[in-house]
């Protein structure tokens, strides 16, 4: 099967771009900036969301809300996205408006207000945007899968930040972000819809190609001037923003400490950084317990380490991932929420980033079952995947499964502006998708069989118990 | 054209290295302003086709051409408006039982059958309850439509409805019901039109779960289940002529029964109901670290559908830049009766300070002058939302109008919503979100009832069971 080339171009100031048309009435135009949650210092959870939310809010010509206006005049709208490897805003308009809307990326890309005004509405906006899933019941155990799933890495941080932690941090310091991590450099832009090639081109390099690059070692230079006056200010490492990083191609340090958090790093003066952070190994199985007080159904969730996601294996756990957790007749849902009853609803996630990934089997146990029950079939059902045959058959299912929601992406702008950004942004590779599918359309079952024998049935496991009511144990 | 490279490099850069907090007055010729947008192309007629089989059932195609997946949904009109009183919740129940066991050429199909039958088309089964229609929705490659439908058809003429499949369901259903309690955000719909249309509104309980028996299944099956009042709509490309040929293979023999059956009756039909008396309810979930906040009012029965979008649309615009949070508004259609709704989720010590302002706001902002730009920005956010549905989610768009009995308006859409003029976008709108007009709904921890009552005078504490029955 064919794999398209995706390479960016990239322009004088170091700003790379993608274009990929779709046919139909609309045009997306994603900004991706390679900072995210992992990139947040240490003590300022958050600094990278909250700088997300100022580059989005006004610049020097639009005022507060004079962007959304901008979109909703034209009909289209506004998004912005945080991510633990990336920060991304994306727009969908009618093709027609795509040059207004490249204006106003560049603007805000360009000249963000960064002032006491408008941190303070983006400190408001970032602590609704924390607060609203903690609505949900089981919103302390996405959180303990979250931060006991990782050992060491600043994944176990999240995205979204903590607002207290940005409760005084002042506007220099956050400039002195925005200028180190921030800069056009790091950035991706993508665009996709129904455009005419040259006129597109014409206009990227007018309105994104006249953003000054960032002036050699300014984004140091203002994040040791931020770092002298706030002792707790320091930037963790991560890699180039514009040159993503090949796979296996680059010697990784030694892991961190979870004992010793990630130290500070200047980013070097070329954008590129030195380091990259490397998650321990899990080194036996765990289990806690937790309370949910609010949770009307017991929960289980099972953590299993996954490589990085630009690991050549990554086709192999989205096989998987499609047996296990797939559509109805998954296997998981087949046996326990169809067959046996014990689940009310699960589900099979990989939550693959940059630097490590997580594979999270989670379930609502159905009325009068428990937690502890409810985590050993599912980990029996998980490992049953090694030992019991994949059909053909079975193996076809999934497959049409994966190709559906591979090809999906390509059916209009949104998705596409959306599934290229981020591959880009976590792998390192717009078209890694499609390279997936040349894989795992010739895998056999034998050969994933195989592949989970050594990957997850001797693997140690994070168990995550949350019975409801009164709490047992450890309190993640 | 002329480059200018260095034309925004003054930003941070200068504004660091000088420790400026405001911003130098640099002249950016060309730059500080949005380029002119070329005239919106008209778009495209949005044309569909459609044919009846001898035994009534209709079909609707949307031809997409070259579209590589066709979208296929059967619609009956078993939605949860038709749940018999005292027996909430059958609708759901009988819709997620389809998917339990059937019949094929005398064979059994048991539910993992059914899933891997879907799930081998690409995208598993869906089975959708709105207020007036159950969906049954697959999506298929072009030569995978005969298997879907044939699917379809199984489900719906030859379902097992069995004994064991209700206890499965209807366990599940209860599950579901004490986490919907259980989480602000999924409640808030729930008991949102409880508070606005009274007990009109059907809310299932695990009472009325309890009562449930098959014979009530069966005969709800039978009584909306028919081919005279159902619809087979294709979105893909694909002819009329084509799906013609797989509903008449798979559907031709769909008996019409020479009776209308006799079944449960509703418990209220809403196109006779009126909202209740405004209320301001406050029901405390505790430990919910935020708090869903809802407000509603009525719209008159009969208001074209682009003109409740465009009111919606620019209502939203004004509240979201007057109060800039997340805002999520709907105008929802319940068998005729209209309810425009707005909510957002707020952190706890916010709650007092934004409910104040918004009691104070919205009857300012749904008065306030519609300006020929406001009318223009609405239309362009109808059109391109519309445009948008089109893309992502066609059958989606089409079954949603042919259930509310708007399919002109949604083929012509465009037309319709440039047809609305200011004046009466703001008779509309001037009319609503009065304060004898607007309802108020908390859920969730607001913090202590004093400073939110204070706020919002005649706030009162409700508990569960006084919203939503149990």
């Amino acid at each position: 099967m064919p794999v398209p080339i995706l390479e960016p171009q990239r322009l004088p100031n170091g700003l790379l771009w993608l274009a990929r048309p779709v046919a139909g009435a609309q045009a997306a135009v994603r900004v991706v900036y390679r900072c995210g949650g992992r990139d947040d210092p240490t003590g300022r959870s958050g600094l990278s969301h909250l700088v997300l939310r100022l580059i989005a809010g006004a610049s020097r010509y639009l005022e507060p809300g004079q962007f959304q206006r901008l979109i909703a005049s034209a009909g289209g709208r506004s998004r912005l996205e945080v991510d633990e490897d990336f920060s991304a805003l994306q727009t969908v308009v009618p093709a027609h408006q795509l040059e207004r809307l490249l204006w106003a990326e560049a603007e805000r890309m360009s000249n963000p207000r960064i002032d006491p005004d408008t941190l303070a509405s983006a400190r408001l906006q970032l602590r609704q945007a924390v607060q609203e899933p903690q609505l949900n019941p089981y919103a302390r155990l996405d959180l303990a899968v979250q931060r006991q799933g990782y050992l060491t890495h600043p994944y176990q941080r999240g995205a979204l930040g903590d607002p207290d932690q940005l409760k005084e941090v002042d506007v220099e310091t956050v400039r002195a972000f925005h200028a180190a991590r921030f800069g056009c450099d790091r950035a991706l832009l993508v665009v996709t819809g129904a455009f005419d090639e040259a006129t597109l081109s014409r206009w990227v390099m007018h309105y994104f190609g006249s953003i000054r690059a960032p002036m050699p070692g300014q984004g140091a230079a203002s994040a040791a001037a931020s770092s002298a006056s706030s002792p707790s200010f320091a930037l963790p490492a991560s890699d180039a923003g514009s040159s993503p990083p090949t796979p296996g191609s680059a010697p990784l340090p030694a892991p961190a400490s979870a004992a010793s958090p990630p130290r500070a790093s200047m980013p070097p003066a070329s954008g590129a950084d030195a380091r990259d952070f490397r998650e321990a190994r899990r080194p036996q199985n765990q289990t806690l317990k937790l309370s949910l007080a609010r949770a009307p159904l017991p929960a289980a969730a099972l953590v299993w380490q996954m490589p990085r996601a630009d690991d050549p294996s990554t086709p192999m756990w989205q096989m998987a991932r499609a047996l296990l957790g797939l559509g109805r007749s998954g296997r998981l849902t087949d046996t326990l929420v169809d067959e046996k009853a014990l689940a009310h609803q699960l589900s099979l996630r990989l939550e693959q980033h940059r630097d490590a990934g997580l594979m999270v089997v989670q379930a609502l146990a159905a009325h009068g079952q428990t937690a502890a029950p409810l985590a050993q079939a599912l980990q029996q059902e998980v490992l049953r995947l090694a030992d019991e045959p994949v059909t053909d058959e079975e193996l076809d299912k999934a497959k049409a499964m994966l190709k559906r929601e591979t090809l999906s992406v390509e059916w209009t702008a949104d998705r596409l502006a959306r599934a290229l950004g981020t591959a880009w942004a976590v792998r390192g590779d717009a078209g890694a998708p499609a390279r997936d599918m040349a894989v795992w359309v010739k895998l056999s079952g034998a050969e994933l069989q195989q592949f989970w024998r050594k990957q997850v049935v001797q693997a140690p496991v994070l168990t995550l118990l949350a019975d409801i009511g009164a709490a047992a144990g450890v309190a993640a | 054209m002329t480059l200018d490279l260095n034309r925004r490099g003054w930003m941070v850069g200068a504004a660091l290295a000088s420790g400026a907090a405001a911003w130098p007055a640099l002249a950016q010729d060309g730059f500080d302003r949005p380029p002119e947008a070329p005239p919106a192309p008209v778009p495209p007629p949005l044309t569909i086709e459609q044919a009846r089989l001898p035994n009534g059932l209709r079909i609707v195609v949307l031809p997409r051409p070259g579209a590589p997946r066709t979208a296929i949904r059967l619609i009956g009109e078993g939605g949860w408006l038709r749940d018999p009183a005292g027996k909430e919740g059958l609708a759901e129940v009988a819709l997620s039982m389809l998917a339990q066991g059937a019949k094929r050429d005398g064979e059994e199909m048991e539910s993992a059958d059914i899933a891997y039958a879907a799930d081998l088309l690409g995208l598993p089964l869906r089975l959708e309850l709105t207020p007036s229609t159950a969906e049954i929705a697959l999506e298929a490659l072009p030569d995978q439509c005969d298997d879907a439908v044939n699917l379809m058809a199984d489900l719906t003429q030859r379902p097992q409805l069995a004994f064991e499949a209700l206890e499965h369901i209807r366990s599940r259903a209860a599950d579901a019901l004490v986490l919907r309690r259980a989480d602000a955000l999924l409640l808030a719909p729930w008991a949102a039109r409880r508070q606005f249309w009274g007990r009109a509104q059907p809310v299932q309980t695990s009472a009325s779960l309890k009562r449930l028996r098959r014979e009530d299944v069966l005969a709800f099956h039978r009584q909306y289940w028919r081919p005279e009042r159902a619809v087979l709509v294709f979105a893909g490309d694909l002819t009329l002529q084509a799906a013609r040929g797989l509903a008449e293979d798979f559907m031709g023999d769909w008996r019409v029964p020479k009776a209308a059956p006799a079944g449960p009756t509703p418990a209220l039909a809403l196109a006779t109901a009126t909202p209740a008396a405004t209320a301001a309810q406050f029901v405390s979930l505790p430990q919910g670290q935020g708090c869903r906040l809802i407000v509603q009012t009525p719209v008159p029965r009969g208001t074209p559908p682009a003109l409740r979008e465009l009111a919606r649309t620019l209502m939203h615009q004004r509240l979201a830049a007057k109060l800039p949070w997340p805002w999520e508004s709907e105008m929802e259609s319940l068998g005729g009766g209209l309810c425009w709704r707005m909510s957002v989720t707020l952190p706890a010590p916010a709650v007092p300070e934004q409910l104040a302002l918004l009691k104070e706001q919205l009857p300012l902002l749904s008065a306030e002058a519609v300006t020929p730009e406001d009318l223009a920005m609405a239309q362009a956010l109808a059109l391109g939302d519309w445009q948008a549905q089109l893309a992502e989610a066609p059958d989606e768009g089409l079954a949603a109008a042919i259930a509310a009995g708007g399919l002109d308006d949604f083929l012509q859409w465009p037309q319709r919503t440039k047809a609305v003029s200011a004046p009466v976008l703001q008779l509309l709108m001037s009319a609503s979100w009065r304060e004898n007009r607007t309802h108020l709904l908390l859920l969730g921890d607001a913090g202590a009832p004093a400073p939110a009552q204070r706020a919002w005078p005649g706030l009162t504490l409700a508990t569960m069971r006084a919203v939503i029955g149990e």
